[in-house]
């Protein structure tokens, strides 16, 4: 079993101009994604992000602004699961709502030395 | 169980698992809209189950809705933080997730009574608080169930979240120093809750056993958590007092005293259990007030007569008890054992070194007893007057049946 991390980029619901209906059905096939996941046993961990952050750059260690709530680069939060490989991690990631609204999920393995 | 009912009972066990749950997420500062949530998901249970019937599992169905409705509740406390309002992104249903995940209910319900019974809100306003927040019970229900009209209740809770906002009060059990006093208020407020259903000021309802279980389940969830000696003596306490409930009511709605009461009613099983927390509860050498009123409580349902009833044990409980808790009404219960342990001037000199103003709703107690006393002195008239004012400030109308029969009684002798 290895553990990778589901990083979720995009997909801000109100730039898309969803109504609350709209959002509301969405939010219900999140936690569906999330039973579904804790059901499964594969559920390790995760967390929401809030939209406003800051960055510090370079050798000059300039303060800027995190990508902003519109851009495609805004990262809302991530979950951490427990399964055998990466294509099973991908087929999980299936289950991610927002495709359709431009919205990306990054798996990545989390390093381990063992 | 019919859709009321089931609701009802659902009501009950789940509104406070539910709010305790969603304000260890939001903070205690948003345990209102928290508390709206809530009651907005059974509002929306009640419209779909009338119409598709109940779930299987009704508790998940409202899980589940609560936690989509606590999707608002998130963006309405976001803007409120100033977070940018317009963004909401689906990745925010992660931190609610395991919001109401079973290993954390337990705690976050006692998160909540102990955030509840924090001691910069008044003894009163903690108990409408807890009935309200953590039992569930509606503003109707607290307004029959304490005798108060709605609108005090509705001013009180308002007091009572104002009250966390403005003490900052944390959703939290607090630390070693402070944890004993609050846990003592917490007893408080059980005992409180307890005995307002055990010795009901509602005229038409002599006890109102949803008062009696919610407080003991409520303290058996302390003694799960804390496993505290005090929690186990108030426990005795109840199970004592709760064994004879069905022998306290007659079949016409009527209270029957502990001297007429039919003993073969009792409830044996409560009886055991209360002995077996006492056992528990007397494993420490700090005996709490709880410890002696339920020693007394104890001794009561320990004779098969209430002629054989040891007041001399009694008489020594409630003496140790008014050491700790030196009150009106603890000194007049002393006053009635003595009378019936042969003590009769003992029982006069106690009885004139009460303050009466100190019994407040129960003043009608005092003149009783006192009659009692005249009585004993063989100071008929005496005993008649008091008697007559007795009548004169009692509220319950079986209690005023009570001292009708007495009174009537002493019109039978002159």
């Amino acid at each position: 079993m290895k553990e990778y991390m589901m990083v979720f980029l995009g997909a801000d619901y109100g730039n898309a101009g969803l109504s609350p209906e709209q959002m509301q059905e969405r939010m219900g096939k999140w936690f569906a994604w999330g039973d579904k996941m804790t059901k499964a046993g594969i559920l390790k961990g995760g967390e929401a992000l809030t939209p406003v952050g800051k960055r510090i750059v370079g050798a000059k260690r300039l303060v800027t602004d995190s990508p902003s709530a519109e851009s495609k680069e805004l990262i809302g939060g991530y979950y951490t699961i427990k399964v055998e490989s990466m294509d099973k991690a991908l087929e999980v990631a299936q289950d991610y709502p927002d495709f359709d609204l431009g919205g990306t999920v990054e798996v990545r393995e989390i390093m381990v030395f063992s | 169980m019919s859709m009321d009912k089931i609701v009802d009972h659902l009501f009950r066990y789940e509104y406070g698992k539910m709010v305790s749950s969603l304000t260890r997420l939001f903070g205690s500062q948003h345990i209102e809209l928290v508390e709206d949530v809530v009651q907005d998901t059974f509002h929306t249970a009640t419209i779909h189950w009338r119409k598709n019937g109940v779930p299987d599992v009704p508790e998940a169905w409202l899980r589940t809705v609560a936690r989509n409705k606590s999707i608002d509740l998130l963006r309405k406390i976001q803007s409120r933080n100033n977070v940018e309002q317009k963004y909401l992104s689906g990745t925010s249903t992660i931190a609610i997730q395991e919001i109401f995940s079973d290993e954390e209910i337990s705690d976050n319900q006692l998160r909540l009574i102990f955030m509840i019974c924090h001691p910069s809100l008044k003894l009163q306003d903690q108990i409408i608080f807890a009935l309200k927040t953590f039992s569930g019970f509606s503003r109707k229900e607290i307004s029959t169930a304490l005798l108060k009209s709605e609108e005090n209740i509705k001013k009180s809770l308002t007091r009572a979240k104002k009250n966390v906002i403005k003490n900052d009060i944390k959703f939290e059990v607090p630390d070693q120093n402070e944890f004993l006093k609050r846990l003592e208020n917490v007893h408080l407020v059980l005992y409180l809750l307890f005995n307002e259903g055990f010795h009901s000021s509602n005229k038409k309802e002599l006890v109102r056993r949803d008062l009696v279980a919610e407080a003991i389940r409520l303290n058996g969830l302390l003694i799960e958590s804390f496993d505290h000696s005090n929690s186990k003596a108030l426990m005795a306490l109840m199970c004592f007092h709760a064994a004879r409930l069905n022998a306290k009511i007659s079949d016409k709605n009527e209270m029957i005293k502990l001297k007429h009461q039919d003993r073969s009613k009792w409830n044996f099983e409560l009886i055991k259990s209360g002995h077996k927390y006492m056992e528990e509860a007397t494993m420490t050498d700090n005996y709490s007030r709880f410890h002696w009123e339920a020693a007394i409580a104890g001794e009561y349902v320990q004779s098969s007569s209430f002629e054989t009833t040891n007041w001399k044990n009694l008489e020594i409980y409630y003496r140790n008890l008014l050491l700790l808790i030196p009150s009106a009404i603890n000194s007049l219960n002393l006053c009635v054992i003595l009378l019936q342990g042969g003590k009769l001037m003992e029982s006069k000199k106690l009885f004139e070194d009460i303050n009466a103003e100190e019994m407040e709703g129960r003043i009608y107690l005092y003149f009783s007893v006192g009659a009692e006393i005249r009585n004993k002195l063989g100071d008929l008239v005496g005993a008649k007057e008091l008697l007559i004012e007795a009548l004169n400030q009692v509220e319950n109308d079986l209690e005023k049946n009570l001292i009708l029969d007495k009174l009537s009684m002493f019109d039978n002798k002159n």
